[in-house]
């Protein structure tokens, strides 16, 4: 393209004061290089699906959006470990968003969506808008399915989460590291099954129990630069420790501090693997009572060269959310102003609950003995998480 | 004094650059390179609104440049900010109607200015209907029964 241009220029500088440069195509023909040049660029991965509808050519110009392909692997079955079945299991890596419905002015609360998308199978595509455009399905136990057009509200992609297909019980939970070493593409699995945890090499196609816990109980799965972190309960179930698994040696190391008995503890890796936040979400006492109607977090970030927790106040623009099926964050800033989530804050989505809030960090809660130095509901906007799995809905006022 | 460059715009309108500012433009360059400038530049295919628009992107660009070098030492934080605010500034300047974006990128594509080019391209689809991308661009729907079935799966999604 640009030595094209270069050619017009010298062409038309040659006779550059007399006659000018008159190559421009009329408005709204778009020259086939430019096309091109708009493909690469376009970064929502809808907008690029409905270029590739326009047309024959315009499909063939626009690859489908990677972030959309869903990839699948297939791996020995674990079900009977230790010892080897026969049969195999699909490990799907599922593209994530956050979908905030549209609702007309002057609504006073913003609904929103969160979990994993994939091709809506539904032979009856009859239901679906004419003209062709992009359009979201939505079932959550208990409502009535709905159908969406995705430009009724605003759609932002949340990374992938890793799903492996197991009836079992004692599957607990998954995560994928994709690492090349000595300049070898290899995938390594880590999964969260019965009292176990094991791993899995793509070039060996075994599963291998990773040594090192009598009993361990874990919650979260999650990896970090190239490595993975677990948190494991202690065989009293009452203690929750953190390590990280080095994936090729399966050497663990436990993070400090190791105190605070008695929280719940979720980690949640941030952006593009720039942060691991860890929250700790403990009970609250009133009156030297356990009052359940509310709790306080605490929330550290790893230093990963001390392999410590360090404990901060302050989270930027970052929302975390905490979630049955693995916790996720995303900045604020590509939130519009005034929806009812804005950063520095953790939304608990965990657990169905008809009014919960935004937790925030130094909210004042106008009992004199509350600590004010941790993350508290901030009373702000009030929540209600209406499905938590598979897909997360939830309301926000505001 | 820094040397000035004229440019003539479609409708004839003279537009008076610093020749730092025209430098932006590569087609420029290579002209002002091979001394072809004498007289003014006719841009026959700009028009004044763009060639507006085209010179306000350039003259930021360059101050941006300018800024970022003078604060060279002490760089850091600083120079990251910077990053956002001139973003956030590029944000805003394609806040503008369809007919306007496109003539800014076929301004970037012949004048090349791979920034603003980027820039242009990034937004033209953004939040587009399949219907208006085929209304803006003239383009008839050509997919038989098959492949119009194929697009519209293509299309529906589904939270699960």
């Amino acid at each position: 393209m640009l030595q094209s241009a270069i050619k017009k220029k010298t062409s038309s500088s040659s006779s550059s004061s007399s006659s000018s440069v008159s190559m421009m195509p009329a408005w709204s023909r778009l020259p086939e290089e430019l096309l091109h040049i708009i493909s690469e660029n376009v970064e929502d991965c809808f907008d690029i699906v409905h270029a590739r509808s326009v047309s024959n050519s315009w499909r063939s110009t626009f690859s489908f959006p990677c972030m959309l392909r869903r990839q699948s692997y297939s791996l020995p079955s674990f079900v009977n470990f230790p010892s080897e079945s026969k049969g195999l299991c699909t490990l799907e890596k599922i593209p994530l968003f956050l979908f905030r419905v549209q609702t007309p002015p002057p609504a006073s609360a913003s609904e929103y969506l969160l979990g994993g998308i994939g091709r809506d199978e539904s032979e009856d595509l009859t239901e679906l808008p004419s003209p062709v455009q992009c359009s979201v399905k939505v079932k959550i136990p208990g409502y009535e399915p709905t159908l969406m057009n995705m430009r009724d509200g605003q759609i932002f992609p949340l990374g992938h989460q890793y799903r492996i297909s197991c009836d079992s019980k004692d599957y607990r939970s998954v995560a994928f590291l994709q690492l090349n070493q000595e300049g070898r593409e290899e995938f390594i699995v880590l999964l969260g099954f019965s009292s176990f945890f094991l791993r899995l090499r793509s070039s060996e196609m075994k599963w291998k129990l990773v040594m090192g816990f009598r009993t361990p109980l874990s919650d979260d799965i999650v990896t970090f630069r190239r490595r993975f972190y677990v948190t494991v309960r202690d065989t009293s179930l009452t203690k929750i420790y953190t390590f990280r698994i080095d994936p090729f040696s399966l050497r663990m190391t436990r993070l400090m501090p190791l105190n605070n008995v008695g929280s719940l503890k979720y980690l949640v890796p941030c952006g593009n693997d720039d942060e691991l936040f860890m929250v700790e979400k403990f009970l609250s006492f009133y009156n030297n009572v356990i009052d359940f109607s509310r709790f306080t977090c605490k929330v550290s970030r790893l230093h990963e060269e001390s392999d410590l927790w360090v404990e901060v106040s302050d989270l930027g623009d970052r929302v975390l959310f905490i979630r049955q099926q693995g916790n996720v964050s995303c900045s604020a800033k590509e939130l519009p102003d005034g929806c009812g989530v804005s950063g520095n804050s953790i939304l608990f989505t965990n657990e169905l609950d008809n009014g919960t809030y935004v937790y925030k960090y130094g909210v004042d809660t106008g009992r004199g003995e509350d600590d004010i130095n941790c993350w508290n509901f901030s009373g702000e906007n009030r929540v209600t998480i209406l499905s938590t799995s598979p897909v997360v809905s939830f309301r926000v006022e505001h | 004094m820094s040397k000035k460059i004229i440019f003539e715009s479609s409708e004839g309108e003279s537009f008076e650059v610093d020749e730092a500012v025209a430098l932006e433009c590569q087609t420029i360059k290579n002209m002002i390179e091979d001394d072809c400038t004498d007289g003014g530049i006719p841009l026959a295919n700009v028009n004044s609104a763009t060639l507006t628009k085209v010179i306000d992107y350039c003259k930021k660009h360059v101050e941006a440049a300018a800024a970022a070098e003078a604060n060279a030492g002490d760089k850091d934080i600083y120079g990251a900010n910077k990053d956002i605010e001139l973003k956030t500034w590029d944000e805003e300047f394609v806040k503008v109607d369809q007919p306007l974006l496109f003539d800014l990128m076929l301004a970037a594509n012949f004048l090349i200015i791979p920034g603003l080019l980027d820039l242009t391209c990034k937004t033209m689809m953004r939040g587009k209907t399949v219907l208006q991308i085929r209304e803006i661009f003239h383009i008839k729907k050509d997919y038989t029964d098959a492949e119009e079935a194929e697009v519209r799966k293509e299309n529906a999604w589904a939270f699960e």
